[in-house]
Order: C-alpha cells, then sequence, then structure tokens
C-alpha cells in the first residue's frame, strides 16, 4: 500500500504527466481546474457538503466521517474537440487533481493534508507569417509553449463540536510553476542563397508561492438538510524566475473565494446536492491579469443521489449532476462559459462495520466551453480511489 | 483480507487510466493567445559605425610556396620573371653496367608552360640568363635577392637584370592551339660554360632567370628541367643526356603589390590578408514597428541574433593579379591580434571551404556584393544578459593561401560600396501574462 501511494506521489508531481491540453490554458492564470472528487463531479457539486465521506481540499468537514486514517486519490482523463473559426482540432490528456489524507483524531476531529491543482497552464500555438529580409519574403513559424500549472499544498483541521455542527480551517502554501517557450524559426529551404538564420528562441520558467488559509462550517439545520459554506483567503502569490530566465519577481493578488452548498434528503435513499462558488480575478494587481479577468464569476450545480442498492462491499450509489460556471478568465476577449452533465457511482471495495473504508468513486462528464467562434467539447472522467487502514 | 483485494484491484485500474495519459494538446492556429511578440528586424551598419580599425597586410608566405613560375613583360603595366636553381650534377653515370664518370659538354633547358598570353598568333620570345650574385628563394622578389634575418642584399639592377644572357628561343608550340591558355613548351640550348656555372656545388649565385622579351606577354611556368649533355669517360663516342630538376622556384613581379590605400586586399602570393577589427554598436536605429514614426534608438542589448553579415563589394584587381579562376575566402577570428601579423587564426566562421567568388567580378564586372556570415563570430542570445559588446578581430583570407598569385580586392572605407555589417535581430517583446 505503501508504495501505491508513493506511486501516486509521483504521477501528481510528473510535469508530463500532469498536462491540460485545452486551449484555454493559455488565458490568464490558465484553465481553472477545480479541486473536486469524483463524488462532487458527479452531483455537479463545487467540492463541499457531500453525504460521502472523503477528502476534499479546503474542506476538511467532509472528512470527519471517516472511520480510519485514509488515504485519497483522484485522476483525472479528458479529451475532446475545439472549434476555433474555421480551424478545429482535437485533445487529450489526464490531469490529477487531487491527492489526500486525513486522519481521524478521536470520533469528532479530523487532520487533513492535500495537494490540489488550481490553475492549468499549458498551451501551444503555432503560426506562420511572411517577413521581408535581406530583400527577398522569407517565411517563418513562430511556436509558443506553455507548461506548468498554480497548485495548492495545504494541511488541514476539522472538529465537531455538535451533532449539528462542524467547523474545520485549513491552511497552506500555493506551489507550482509555469515554462513559456517561444521559437520562431526562418524557412529559407526555398531560398539556399541566402544562408541560415538563426532561430529566436526565448525560455522562461517562473514559480508560484504565497500562503492561503481557508474556514468552513457544516451545519445541519434539520435532520434532513445540511448546509455548507467555506471562505478561501489568498495571500499575495509570488511569481518569481528561476534562476536563469529574466524578469522581475510579481505578486498576483488572488481574491477570496466563497462557497456555499446544501445536501437535502428527499426521500429514503434519494438526495439532492446543490452549490455556488464564487471569486472574482479582476483586481489582482497584476495587469496582465486584469486585463483579462472577467469579474466577479460564479459556478453552480445541482445534482441528485440515489442509493440504489448494493454490490459488492456495499450500497451503490448513483449520481446525476448538472453543472454551470463562468471561467474567470477570458480568451481571446470573449467570456468562456461552461456547461456540463454528469454521470456517477461508486463501488465500496471495503466496510467495516456495514461503513465503507475503502471505495472507488466515478464520475462522468459531458460538456462544452463556448465563447463567440471558440466551442470546445469535452469529454471528462474522474475516478477517485479512497482507502483507509485499520 | 480486505487490503489483499483492494490492492489487487487498484493496479488493474490504475493502468487502465495511465493507458490514457498519452497528451494531445490543442495548438492554437494564431499568437493572439502568446504574450510574447516578437520583432524580427534588418539593420545594415555603415563601415564606420562598426569598424574601429582595417589593416591590410602582406607577406604571408613565399612565391616560392606556388611550386611554379610566372612569366611575364610589360602586360598591362605588369612584368615577372622567374628564377630557377638546380640540383647538384650526378658525378657518374651507370653505362652498360659499368659505372663512368661524367664530362659535360653542354646542355639545354626545357620550359612547360601552362598558361600562354600574348599577341595572337605570334610567336613570344624568352630568354634564360645567369644570375651573378646569391639570392633566396624564399625571399626574393623584384628588388631584393635575399632578405632574411641577417642579410638583406637588393639585386644590383632590379629584377636579377645584372644577369647574363645565356640562351633564348621563340616559343611558337602554343600556336597550333588557342592562342591562349595552352600549354606550350621550349628547349634553349646552353653552353658548357653555363652548364659548368650552375654545377657549382653550394653556390647560391647559382641560377636562371627566365624572361620575356616581348611585351604584353604572360606566361605560367609550371615546369622547368635542365637536360645535361655529357660523354661518358669510359666511352667517349657517346653522349648522354641527364635530367636536372630544380632545387628551387620563385618569381618576381614588377610592380611589387603596395598596401592598398584605403581597399581591401585578399590573397596572392606573398599572401594579403585583410584585418578588421570591429565592434558591434550598443544601440542602431529602430524600425517603424519598435520605434513608432518618430525614430528611435534600439538598444541591441536587449536583442537575440539571427543572422550577421559583412557585404563587402568587389573591385577591380591589378592587372597580372587578376585571379582567373574562382577564388575562395574566408574568415577566420585572429586570436591574439596584439600578435599580428603573426597571431593564430581561429576555425573558419560560417562556410569551411569559404566564399566562392568569380573571377568576373574582379574586372570588368567589379561592383559585385560577397556576403560573409559572422553570425558565429557574434552570436549571442537572450541568455546572454547583462551583455557587453566586445571588440573582435577577424581576418579575410584566401581559404587556399599560397595556391595563387591572384588576390581579390574589395572596396573600403574611401570608396562607394564600403564594407557593411548587415544584422537581423529580433527583439522579444514580453507580455505582461503570468
Amino acid at each position: 500500500m505503501r508504495s501505491f501511494w508513493i506511486g501516486c506521489i509521483l504521477l501528481v508531481t510528473s510535469p508530463q504527466l500532469s498536462e491540460a491540453q485545452s486551449l484555454l490554458g493559455s488565458s490568464g492564470l490558465g484553465m481553472k481546474l477545480d479541486p473536486i472528487d469524483a463524488t462532487q463531479r458527479a452531483l455537479g457539486g463545487v467540492g463541499l457538503s457531500g453525504r460521502t465521506p472523503t477528502i476534499l481540499p479546503g474542506d476538511p468537514t467532509a472528512s470527519l466521517d471517516l472511520l480510519a486514517s485514509t488515504a485519497s486519490f483522484t485522476l483525472q482523463p479528458m479529451w475532446g474537440s475545439y472549434k476555433l473559426g474555421v480551424d478545429e482540432g482535437e485533445f487529450s490528456g489526464t490531469r490529477f487533481p487531487i491527492l489526500g489524507m486525513a486522519f481521524p483524531l478521536g470520533t469528532s476531529g479530523v487532520a487533513t493534508f492535500t495537494l490540489n491543482s488550481f490553475f492549468d497552464q499549458n498551451s501551444a500555438a503555432a503560426a506562420g507569417d511572411t517577413l521581408q529580409l535581406m530583400g527577398a519574403d522569407i517565411p517563418i513559424t513562430d511556436q509558443s509553449d506553455l507548461l506548468g500549472g498554480l497548485s495548492a499544498l495545504r494541511m488541514g483541521w476539522a472538529q465537531r463540536f455538535s451533532s449539528s455542527i462542524a467547523i474545520g480551517a485549513s491552511a497552506g502554501v500555493y506551489t507550482g510553476s509555469v515554462k513559456r517557450n517561444f521559437v520562431r524559426s526562418f524557412d529559407l529551404d526555398s531560398l539556399p542563397t541566402l544562408g541560415t538564420l538563426k532561430d529566436f528562441s526565448k525560455n522562461e520558467t517562473s514559480t508560484y508561492s504565497g500562503p492561503l488559509v481557508s474556514v468552513n462550517l457544516s451545519w445541519n439545520p434539520h435532520s434532513l438538510l445540511q448546509l455548507g459554506g467555506s471562505v478561501q483567503w489568498s495571500g499575495a502569490i509570488a511569481l518569481s524566475p528561476i534562476e536563469g530566465s529574466i524578469g522581475e519577481k510579481e505578486v498576483i493578488r488572488a481574491p477570496i473565494e466563497l462557497k456555499v452548498a446544501s445536501n437535502w434528503i428527499l426521500g429514503p435513499g434519494l438526495f439532492l446536492n446543490a452549490g455556488l462558488s464564487s471569486s472574482d480575478w479582476s483586481n489582482s494587481g497584476y495587469p496582465g491579469l486584469d486585463a483579462v479577468a472577467v469579474g466577479r464569476t460564479n459556478t453552480y450545480g445541482i445534482g441528485l443521489e440515489w442509493e440504489a442498492t448494493r454490490f459488492w462491499s456495499g450500497i451503490f450509489p448513483l449520481r446525476l449532476g448538472f453543472r454551470k460556471s463562468t471561467m474567470p478568465f477570458q480568451f481571446k476577449g470573449q467570456e468562456v462559459k461552461e456547461r456540463n452533465v454528469s454521470l456517477g457511482f461508486s463501488v465500496v471495495l471495503a466496510e467495516v462495520f456495514e461503513l465503507p473504508i475503502a471505495a472507488i468513486d466515478v464520475a462522468v462528464e459531458a460538456g462544452k466551453h463556448s465563447a463567440s467562434d471558440f466551442e470546445e467539447n469535452f469529454n471528462r472522467v474522474t475516478v477517485t480511489l479512497r482507502a483507509g487502514n485499520r | 483480507m480486505i487490503k489483499s483485494h483492494f490492492v489487487r484491484l487498484l493496479f488493474p485500474l490504475g493502468f487502465l487510466f495511465l493507458a490514457n495519459c498519452s497528451e494531445n494538446v490543442a495548438t492554437a492556429p494564431d499568437l493572439d493567445l502568446i504574450d510574447v511578440k516578437p520583432y524580427t528586424i534588418e539593420v545594415l551598419v555603415p563601415f564606420a559605425d562598426f569598424v574601429q580599425e582595417v589593416n591590410i597586410v602582406g607577406g604571408y608566405g613565399s612565391s616560392s610556396d606556388l611550386g611554379s613560375g610566372v612569366v611575364a613583360k610589360d602586360f598591362n603595366g605588369f612584368s615577372a620573371k622567374t628564377i630557377v636553381r638546380f640540383n647538384p650534377y650526378p658525378e657518374s653515370v651507370e653505362l652498360g653496367g659499368s659505372t663512368s664518370g661524367l664530362k659535360f659538354i653542354g646542355g639545354r633547358v626545357v620550359l612547360a608552360f601552362d598558361s600562354v598570353q600574348g599577341p595572337t598568333g605570334e610567336a613570344i620570345g624568352l630568354q634564360l640568363s645567369a644570375t651573378q650574385q646569391a639570392w633566396d628563394s624564399k625571399t626574393v622578389t623584384w628588388e631584393v635577392a635575399v632578405d632574411t634575418v641577417d642579410d638583406k642584399t637588393s639585386w644590383v639592377q632590379p629584377g636579377a637584370g645584372s644577369s647574363v644572357l645565356v640562351g633564348s628561343g621563340d616559343l611558337d608550340s602554343h600556336l597550333a592551339g588557342d592562342s591562349v591558355k595552352s600549354f606550350a613548351s621550349i628547349s634553349i640550348d646552353v653552353d658548357s660554360a653555363t652548364v659548368a656555372a650552375w654545377g657549382g656545388e653550394g653556390s647560391y649565385s647559382q641560377g636562371m632567370v627566365v624572361a620575356s622579351t616581348d611585351p604584353a606577354t604572360r606566361l605560367n611556368l609550371w615546369d622547368a628541367q635542365l637536360v645535361l649533355k655529357a660523354i661518358p669517360l669510359i666511352n667517349a663516342d657517346t653522349i648522354v643526356e641527364i635530367p636536372i630538376p630544380v632545387s628551387a622556384l620563385s618569381f618576381m613581379v614588377d610592380p611589387m603589390p603596395t598596401n592598398p590605400g584605403g581597399w581591401l586586399r585578399v590573397g596572392g602570393l606573398p599572401a594579403w590578408r585583410s584585418i578588421i577589427t570591429m565592434k558591434l554598436p550598443e544601440q542602431v536605429k529602430g524600425s517603424v514597428e519598435i520605434c513608432g514614426d518618430s525614430g528611435c534608438l534600439f538598444d541591441v542589448s536587449k536583442s537575440q541574433l539571427n543572422l550577421a553579415e559583412l557585404i563587402l563589394t568587389t573591385r577591380e584587381t591589378e592587372a597580372g593579379f587578376k585571379p582567373t579562376t574562382p577564388l575562395a575566402i574566408q574568415i577566420r577570428s585572429v586570436l591574439s591580434p596584439s600578435s599580428l601579423p603573426k597571431s593564430p587564426l581561429g576555425d573558419p566562421i560560417g562556410l569551411q571551404q569559404g566564399v566562392l567568388v568569380q573571377p568576373k567580378f574582379f574586372d570588368n564586372e567589379e561592383g559585385e556584393q560577397i556576403f560573409f556570415s559572422l553570425t558565429d563570430l557574434l552570436g549571442f542570445s537572450d541568455g546572454d544578459s547583462p551583455r557587453t559588446f566586445t571588440s573582435n578581430t577577424f581576418a579575410l583570407l584566401s581559404s587556399d593561401e599560397g595556391s595563387s598569385l591572384d588576390f581579390a580586392s574589395f572596396q573600403g572605407s574611401d570608396n562607394s560600396g564600403f564594407p557593411v555589417l548587415r544584422l537581423i535581430l529580433t527583439v522579444p517583446k514580453q507580455g505582461i501574462s503570468p
């Protein structure tokens, strides 16, 4: 088991495998990658107040019902196609949005450690042009690649103060890096008499660092209703060029992120989940971000969970969800909307005293990103593996 | 039990999903999304703005390195004589299985030419004369017979003019073919006294001068041989011929090419090199793209170099030294400028074999622009910051130095068509996205 988790950590930290692939990775801080596990994905949730005991970054109260020390690992293959004006293409890749561990402290407390992604910055662009040089029209190709992302490493704690109220808090640091590579090449194959023009290349790598703190509340005002809320505050995110890269250290003020969510028991084995999150990146103090920030953006989702039957070692819940959001950064001057529907289920792999200690959660989403003449249809599978250790 | 079930499941699942890890990153068809928008500009830097110093240095190698000679008389003002020294004579000869001593009774000089230029359809008169003073094949010139460390002796008369005529003849074997640039040979008899004089071992005054007597002639002498006539002492009725190859061959030209003033010379023999010390300007005039309509000075240190080219303009080479075949010219770094003219040179910059220039561009089609790459010499990239531009000294020289009397000529600072440095630079305009 230990070797399995070491392997997971290596996967999460492997840049090649952590790449995203959408064109949206090129704008602002990249494509927002919410730290949401498969159960929340399937329910259209925002990463708060789920019924399923799990490990969610920024919400330690979600782990209060774990019976044993638990580790979880979420992986997320995604593929799709895009249209940008008359251009079309396909993309695919796998991300690893959450790695977490939780350690119950008695029966009313839990400590969590999570590593999760926030933004994926991975994109490529290539364009051809012609320059008038040396008395000739010289074809050129500009190729740009961006690889990196912003992640968060956090430690959290949650405490149940009564049967209906629990409070959690977490603190951590932003981490990650972004590498930019630009090459302009000159095609002189058709003009051999002109000699050789060296490529122009520019490589820069910067790292992210900065603090973040969140508090969250879980409240059951009624036996059939669970409410949750969280506030995440971020300190200044420093963007520091690594040795050898040119540039000054820059600072980005990350916004406060608010989340509210509810879970309502509609009937025996039937639950309604709803959530909303909101943030505003338009006042980051970093001109490059402010210029493309949309302003306040919201994500909301709603979903149903039905405990259909038992399968393998426990209950087999089926989930259905819908989620709609606005991306925090514009794409080519346009707001980007995301809509998706989701289906999911969980398979309990092991139970003790009829309580699950190991499970696989699966969510399958079909969605669309759209902005003016840009449209991206994607499919995303999210799988969370949870394993407890008694 | 629980754990073993779980672990057994996890690994196949892991494989299943990792199998889908191959990345296919969407590539945008334009650069609207990319913050780095570089400008590529072309700048022509005039001679005065990049050249700190020019030195035309001659004297590399010796006329004797060529291995062949030149004979000319008033060929568009150019005259030349070839001077040779023969190997020692043999003292005996094998004849009928016996060794016999020799008595030299005379001889003839056989001259072979591979290029003959002269009046169409006319024979060319040639003279052979015997030198009367010591000469050094490595340093001999029209004016000087010896120019070594401890001896500098001029000819009594320039061009070994005090030499004594020992034979003459008319070269006409080339007339059967093309009157220009055809193979020709001639045999000229010399008497026994001359043969005896040339046979003196260790005599530095031993030598034969080959000259043309007809004006407007120019010939390349590719071989000379003295054929001795001798009588074996054991058989006085027999005459044998014994070929004696040359032991040293050089040539003298008049006028001697003088150091050019205000223009560049490359090649020849002894060879010339043009040494240029240059320094990149810190700033050049920016384009409208960079500076706008009002113009500005653009900081070169903020750019990357895509190409640096020295552009030279050919000029007509002096008569007698005009190339007749393509001339390859290369550029090499001068590794120790303070040691010039003896500084070692670096590897060729740009084309290893040099830039091949057609001979017509040094004749009636002068004014052709020739491009020499300096990119590798000046190459700098964005990672070299902070950057200061130091002086670079480089030499223009013949790729096959020492193989031809001909040299290339290029315009210098004093003429139109002065050297120009072409720079193609790309300026990274950094965007503001993180």
